[in-house]
């Protein structure tokens, strides 16, 4: 009989193993998650003592479809309601001045913004929780990416409450340059054929970034077609660029892709603030030139070269 | 005096006039993929932005992906002054696809606008990608063979214990 019960213990305990073993290894968060995202969950910090602030709100992520940037350079608003307890009552608790961070972690180091003024508004809900309306501003060159948001929270007595949400919400991401691009087209001084390294003389076009997207300049080239004789042509490859001043004759400049190809230029106006200038140059940080270098080749004859009787004009892509 | 107040606000009018601008939001881009699941649709709602005083048109043309994404519409008439003109996106996961992972590609094209004077007419357009990723359903599959592995193992001992139990 104690034989049988020893056995009976040894049974229950191997099944309470292997139930702890099957709970503590995730294997159901795995078995019905959705989105194989668990590893970035939020991770929420509350510490409770008798009297100590606790907040309530946020604990998860914003499940909106995030922020825009707005390239008519005026700052996003990004809303952040935070609701905080505190058994004391609502009078133990600051009346604005709050710790809350939005926050990006970028490889070249972290990018942090705190609400405008440093101030949220109070309002009290009852006598015990009091909410806090905060704004982050956002600029039209801040990163697109998902913002952590932390919030820290003390009392009149430095009891705190901390809690933090990675990807808290998104900030999407802007493509845009100022258009029409300036020059709205190119033209060459007369041209012999052949004729190498012939400078635009009217370029460069001048390039302003007005969002967020920190990509390159892509340049779709078509040949340009006699004017009157359409058997002759210019063809797209001849061209090559460069974002320096007499570099686009050189080595240094990219010739661009046969007929309807893109071309990856290289050439990066960086997202930032704008510089104000007016009209535009190439010397904020958002903005960049491209020069325009033309190789005429042999055997053409005399006429106008020009994309109008193809009807398709060269496209300035950002991506 | 009046003249000259006249001509300079006439000339700044065609200053502010002339800086337009258009752009596209992305909710997805290359180090931000969609996640979707088999047999599931989604909507992806691109917007056009034309902080100009002038209504611009664009076409968006679907250049990768066409297997599981699809356009409505492909030409908009962008007011100025808006950065909420919406380009729906819908993509389809068809139950028996057989990509992990497939990249959606478009491009928006501003309409040109007459024939340029120039010998090389220049406009302006946007190339956005992203990537679609399957959660994948053969590691969902491993998770339910663990469980029933370990079912099975369970039960296996507990048969072996019963028959040691029932020999001693």
């Amino acid at each position: 009989m104690q034989r049988k019960k020893e056995v009976y213990f040894v049974i229950s305990f191997l099944v309470i193993l292997l139930l702890v073993s099957v709970v503590s290894a995730g294997l159901f968060d795995n078995l019905f998650k959705k989105t194989g995202h668990a590893p970035q969950a939020p991770q929420d910090v509350s510490v409770y003592v008798g009297g100590a602030p606790v907040i309530d709100s946020p604990t998860s992520p914003d499940p909106g479809p995030g922020y825009d940037p707005s390239d008519s350079f005026a700052t996003t608003t990004i809303p952040i309601t935070i609701e905080v307890t505190d058994t004391d009552g609502v009078a133990d608790l600051p009346d604005g001045t709050i710790g809350l961070t939005f926050v990006v972690e970028l490889s070249s180091g972290a990018i942090i913004k705190t609400p405008s003024g440093s101030f949220c508004t109070p309002t009290d809900i009852d006598a015990d929780t009091r909410s806090y309306a905060c704004n982050i501003e956002m600029n039209h060159y801040d990163p697109a990416d998902d913002w952590d948001l932390y919030i820290y929270i003390e009392d009149s007595a430095t009891n705190s409450d901390t809690t933090t949400i990675i990807d808290y919400t998104k900030y999407n991401l802007l493509s845009s340059i100022t258009d029409p691009i300036n020059p709205t087209s190119l033209t060459w001084p007369s041209l012999a054929s052949p004729q190498n390294n012939v400078q635009s003389d009217n370029d460069p076009t001048i390039v302003v970034n007005r969002g967020n997207d920190d990509r390159h300049i892509l340049i779709r080239a078509y040949n340009l077609i006699g004017e009157d004789n359409g058997g002759y042509s210019i063809p797209s490859t001849s061209f090559a660029v460069s974002d320096i001043l007499d570099q686009e004759c050189t080595v240094a400049g990219v010739n661009l892709n046969a007929d309807g190809i893109n071309t990856d230029t290289g050439i990066n106006a960086n997202p930032g603030p704008n510089d104000g200038s007016d009209p535009d140059d190439c010397d904020g940080s958002n903005e960049v030139c491209v020069y325009y270098c033309l190789d005429v080749p042999a055997g053409l004859i005399s006429q106008t070269y020009s994309t109008t009787e193809r009807g398709e004009h060269w496209v300035v892509l950002y991506g | 005096m009046v003249n000259k107040i006249l001509g300079l606000t006439i000339i700044l009018s065609v200053l502010l006039i002339s800086i337009i601008s258009a752009g596209v939001i992305q909710p997805y881009w290359d180090t931000h993929p969609l996640t979707m699941n088999l047999g599931e649709t989604k909507t992806v709602t691109f917007k056009i932005t034309n902080p100009g005083d002038v209504a611009v048109d664009y076409e968006v043309e679907l250049k990768k992906g066409q297997d599981i994404a699809s356009l409505s519409k492909t030409n908009y008439n962008v007011p100025p002054k808006t950065q909420n003109t919406e380009v729906p996106l819908t993509i389809t996961i068809p139950s028996d696809y057989d990509k992990q992972v497939q990249n959606i590609a478009l491009t928006f094209y501003k309409a040109q606008e007459g024939a340029n004077e120039g010998m090389v007419g220049l406009t302006t357009g946007y190339e956005v990608s992203f990537d679609v990723v399957l959660n994948d359903p053969a590691n969902q599959g491993n998770s339910l063979g663990l469980v029933i592995a370990l079912v099975i193992a369970l039960i296996v001992i507990l048969i072996l214990i019963i028959v040691i139990v029932k020999r001693k």
